[in-house]
């Protein structure tokens, strides 16, 4: 349970994964050729130095373990965290259907309801506003392309404004 | 008198009013970002570089660089007012800015940091402007070989200085390094690390990158520790801002030693103001006549962390200009939009663009007048962005960094890269690797890559071509000294102190 706790070894053993990864992808290219180094040659440098490093980490975290690397974690902060990056990560899946400033508006009114615990006007009126604000400013006043959402295509036909 | 010359031609450029707004745009914006805890200035210029790609390349490089060291003048308001630091540079002020401010002397904090803030300032780009000529006559004379060997210095010195685990600070390199090989091989057209995704082939945008590094996790960051904060009062009326001529003079000293100490540790890559502010108090403790009042509110121990910290500005832009090696996170990403407007900082940079050069140390001068003149007065009412609540500010600075990434490339998988990068910075500060490696690593991986295999190709595959060359030798013998460092006891302690600090 230690060990699974030392956030040395958790990330230590990631990327000695990524490094076996990219080790493996680099060897399949030219190392040397006639022309001189391939494009093997710089991948497989630094993918076996980044095995060698981290095993190096893992190895002397369980040998010598770091107190900090096992400290407690604020797990409700954590969450919050998370939970705001799992919204972030879900306005940008709803982009391109929804488009820019309803993606946008939703991620900020779960943001400011869910996240920071305001009450429901108040989330509403934020996220509307700022939705709002943006809108104003990037796509009215500098003219950028922001995606508007293709279920909205056919609404804005109608309003002759698509 | 060539410089002379150049400093005349940057004054007709930076004088130009379109420019001279785009500096006051770059220092205002600057400060509001420094006062702001959770917005970082490498953050906000890259999510601020998309909307400058129509700009000319001078104004451009004018508003980034007034945002990098207008932040510097912000980030001391929050270490006096707040006892938090706007930036990880501020932290020192906070020593004995925020206990001035408890004893009754807020206004004469603020009015010592923008003091010595402008004076330092002021002696970096003067130092930037009689240095950078000379090295960069001198880097006229490297080839791929020393450019390799510089680059491998650099990030060998980024790492030292990164963080307290050079293991670590090693690791976040790498993977910078693989994440820069994504794509299109520079020398056979071969795709690498594409993983069956055309939208990889033409490489990952930078500017997603560094959006999601820093913008994205510091708001991360910011949310999980959910910090309630309380402003102290700031005295309105510049009068009150004004020091006591005793403390003026306790200062002097200061002024002079957080100058000089900023400058030359800003030269080093990966350095960086928040070390220098700290040798620069530590100085200034050590050389005092009362060492024990450091701590409870004495003038000096304010300007020195404070000079310091904005005469690296100066020290920082010496070797991206001259030699197109940035030292940290910011000026990476200045380095990016430089390329990006097809200005190659490096020795010819002079040459080749002297407007944007002298024009950019021209401003400076001025945007260090500007700065001076927008902190005294206006401190009371930059003070007010403290009372945004974050509920607002959050949502916006995520608002931003989406509407900078899509700037950047109009396409939607670069936002999910964006989230994915976002996620990847938070771990990398939960699981304590420094993120700056990482974004230099991306940044030079690809010229360091070339310079090694034309290094290569030159010499038929010998290494020892390496040894062959005095300079190039020269540097890697000291990369390699920089890199064992840490397992000589005496320095590791000092570089650990340094970097806790």
């Amino acid at each position: 349970m230690g060990l699974a706790r030392d956030r040395d070894v958790i990330s230590g053993c990631a990327l000695a994964a990524l490094g076996v990864l990219i080790l493996l992808q680099a060897l399949q290219w030219t190392f040397l050729g006639p022309d001189g180094p391939g494009p093997g040659f710089f991948p497989v440098g630094y993918g076996a130095l980044m095995v060698a490093l981290s095993l190096y980490l893992v190895i002397t975290a369980v040998a010598k373990p770091d107190p900090a690397a096992r400290s407690p974690l604020d797990w409700p902060g954590i969450g919050r965290a998370l939970t705001t990056w799992a919204m972030f990560a879900g306005s940008v899946a709803l982009m391109e259907p929804l488009g820019f400033s309803t993606a946008f508006g939703l991620m900020a009114f779960g943001m400011v309801w869910h996240v920071m615990g305001k009450p429901l006007l108040v989330s509403l009126a934020t996220a509307v506003i700022s939705a709002a604000g943006f809108w104003l400013v990037f796509s009215f006043a500098l003219g950028l392309n922001l995606p508007t959402g293709n279920v909205w295509a056919p609404l804005m036909r109608v309003l002759g404004i698509g | 008198m060539d410089i002379l010359n150049g400093l005349v031609q940057g004054f007709s450029v930076a004088l130009l009013p379109i420019n001279l707004m785009w500096c006051f745009a770059g220092c205002f914006l600057g400060t509001v970002v420094g006062i702001l805890p959770g917005l970082g200035p490498a953050a906000t210029i890259a999510m601020l570089m998309p909307l400058t790609y129509g700009m000319n390349p001078a104004s451009g490089i004018i508003m980034l660089t007034g945002i990098y060291y207008g932040a510097k003048y912000g980030g001391s308001t929050t270490s006096i007012l707040l006892n938090i630091p706007g930036e990880s540079s501020s932290v020192a002020t906070c020593l004995d800015g925020y206990q001035m401010a408890r004893n009754g002397r807020a206004g004469a904090a603020l009015g010592i940091a923008a003091i010595a803030s402008f004076i330092a300032g002021t002696f970096g780009v003067l130092a930037l402007t009689f240095m950078a000529p000379p090295l960069a006559q001198i880097a006229l004379s490297f080839s791929s070989p020393e450019y390799f060997a510089l680059m491998f210095l650099g990030l060998s010195l980024v790492v030292l200085l990164s963080g307290a685990s050079v293991v670590k600070g090693l690791l976040s390199l790498l993977v910078g390094l693989w994440l820069t090989s994504i794509g299109t091989d520079l020398f056979t057209a071969e795709a690498r690390y594409v993983f069956g995704q055309t939208t990889l082939l033409g490489g990952i945008d930078f500017m997603v990158v560094a959006i999601g590094i820093f913008a994205l996790s510091e708001v991360l960051s910011s949310i999980e520790s959910r910090e309630e904060t309380q402003v102290l009062p700031v005295p309105r009326g510049i009068l009150n801002l004004l020091p006591t001529w005793a403390e003026l003079k306790a200062c002097r000293f200061a002024f002079f030693n957080g100058s000089v100490v900023g400058f030359f540790v800003g030269v080093l890559p990966g350095a960086g103001s928040t070390i220098a502010s700290f040798i620069s108090y530590g100085i200034e403790k050590a050389v005092s006549k009362h060492p024990e009042k450091f701590g409870t509110g004495v003038p000096e121990g304010v300007a020195a962390p404070e000079g310091a910290n904005n005469a690296d500005t100066g020290g920082a832009l010496v070797p991206l200009l001259t030699l197109g090696l940035p030292g940290g996170s910011a000026t990476a990403i200045m380095l990016s939009a430089l390329v990006l407007w097809g200005v190659k900082p490096g020795p010819l940079m002079m040459q080749e663009h002297p407007d944007v050069f002298w024009g950019l140390v021209a401003s400076m001068y001025i945007g260090n007048v500007m700065l001076l003149v927008l902190n005294l007065p206006l401190v009371p009412v930059f003070a007010q962005i403290l009372r945004i609540p974050v509920f607002v500010l959050f949502p916006m600075i995520l608002g931003i960094a989406l509407v900078g990434a899509w700037s950047a490339s109009g396409r939607v998988f670069d936002l999910a890269l964006l989230a994915g990068f976002g996620l990847l910075g938070y771990l990398m500060v939960k699981f304590r690797y420094p993120t700056a490696p990482l974004i230099l690593g991306f940044v030079l991986g690809d010229a360091m890559e070339r310079a090694l295999r034309q290094t290569l190709m030159m010499s038929q595959g010998d290494i020892t071509t390496f040894a062959e060359r005095p300079i190039a030798a020269a540097m890697l013998a000291v990369a390699a000294l920089v890199l064992l460092t840490p397992l000589l006891g005496y320095f590791n302690r000092w570089r650990t102190k340094a970097i806790e600090g």
